[in-house]
C-alpha cells in the first residue's frame, strides 16, 4: 500500500543491454510522459563493475580496478526489480534530467559526472551492495 | 506447507473473495498484480497454492517493499479462478478495493 519506487531506490535492470546490472532510479514517472506513456523511471547503474583488488596489489594496480564505468538509461518499470537497498542521490541527480537524453554530448558529461560520484563511494567503502556484481 | 484449513475457513475465504468480485475492484493475473504493487493501489495479494516458488517469492518480496499484506490460497489456480466467479485460472491477484467485504480486516491477522 506505499509506493516503493522512489528516487533513491536501487533496482535490478532485468531486459536489454544491461540486464542483470544495479542501478538506481534518479527521477520516476509513475504516470508517464507523452512520448513515453507508461510508468518509467530515469535510473544510473553500473556498466562495469570494478574489479576486486586484494592486499597484494600497488596502489597503481588498486586505482586501475577500481573504475566503474556507468550508464544512465530511461526504463520501463516493468523491466526492473527493486531491491530494498537504496543510495542517497544529491550529485548524481543533478547530473542526470529528462534534456539529458537528447544530446549525446549531454550523456557523455552526465556519465562523466556520475562516474566520480560513483568512484568515490566506492572507494569511500559506502554502499558496499551495489558496487558487487549480481551473480546469475 | 501450510496445513490444510478447516473446510469453514476455507469456505469463508471463498465468500469474502465472491463479495469482492461482487462488490469491491480487483485485479486478476500475475502482471496486473504487481502493476497494482508498484502503484500502490493493491490492498491485498492472494497467491494460488501451485504458483512456482520462484514467481511467489517475488510477489512477496514486491508486497514486502509496498507493505501489502499477501494471502496464499489453500488451493490451486484452478480452484481460485472458480472461487472468483471466472471460467479461467487464476494464479495471482490483488484486491485494490474491498467493497462490502470484511476480506482485508480477517486476513491481517
Amino acid at each position: 500500500m506505499a509506493k516503493f519506487l522512489r528516487s533513491g531506490k536501487v533496482v535490478i535492470v532485468l531486459q536489454g543491454r544491461y540486464a542483470g546490472k544495479k542501478a538506481v532510479i534518479v527521477k520516476n514517472f509513475d504516470e508517464g510522459t507523452k512520448e513515453r506513456p507508461y510508468p518509467h523511471a530515469v535510473v544510473a547503474g553500473i556498466e562495469r563493475y570494478p574489479l576486486k583488488v586484494t592486499k597484494t596489489m600497488n596502489k597503481k594496480k588498486v586505482a586501475a580496478r577500481s573504475h566503474v564505468k556507468p550508464f544512465i538509461k530511461v526504463i520501463n518499470y516493468a523491466h526492473l526489480m527493486p531491491t530494498r537497498y537504496s543510495l542517497e542521490l544529491e550529485e548524481i541527480k543533478t547530473a542526470v534530467a529528462s534534456e539529458t537524453f537528447q544530446e549525446p554530448t549531454q550523456r557523455v558529461a552526465a556519465k562523466k559526472a556520475i562516474r566520480n560520484s560513483l568512484q568515490k563511494r566506492y572507494v569511500a567503502g559506502k554502499n558496499k551492495w551495489f558496487f558487487t556484481k549480481l551473480r546469475f | 506447507m501450510a496445513p490444510s484449513k478447516k473446510n469453514s475457513a476455507g469456505e469463508s475465504i471463498n465468500s469474502r473473495l465472491a463479495l469482492v468480485m461482487k462488490s469491491g475492484k480487483s485485479s486478476l493475473g500475475y502482471k496486473s498484480t504487481l502493476k497494482t504493487l508498484r502503484s500502490g493501489k493493491a490492498k491485498l495479494v492472494i497467491i494460488s497454492g501451485n504458483t512456482p516458488a520462484l514467481r511467489k517469492s517475488e510477489i512477496e518480496y514486491y508486497a514486502m517493499l509496498a507493505k501489502t499484506s499477501v494471502h496464499h490460497y489453500n488451493g490451486d489456480n484452478i480452484a481460485l479462478g472458480t472461487a472468483c466467479g471466472k471460467y479461467y485460472r487464476v494464479g495471482t491477484l490483488s484486491i485494490l478495493d474491498a467493497g462490502d467485504s470484511d476480506i482485508l480486516k480477517t486476513t491481517e491477522n
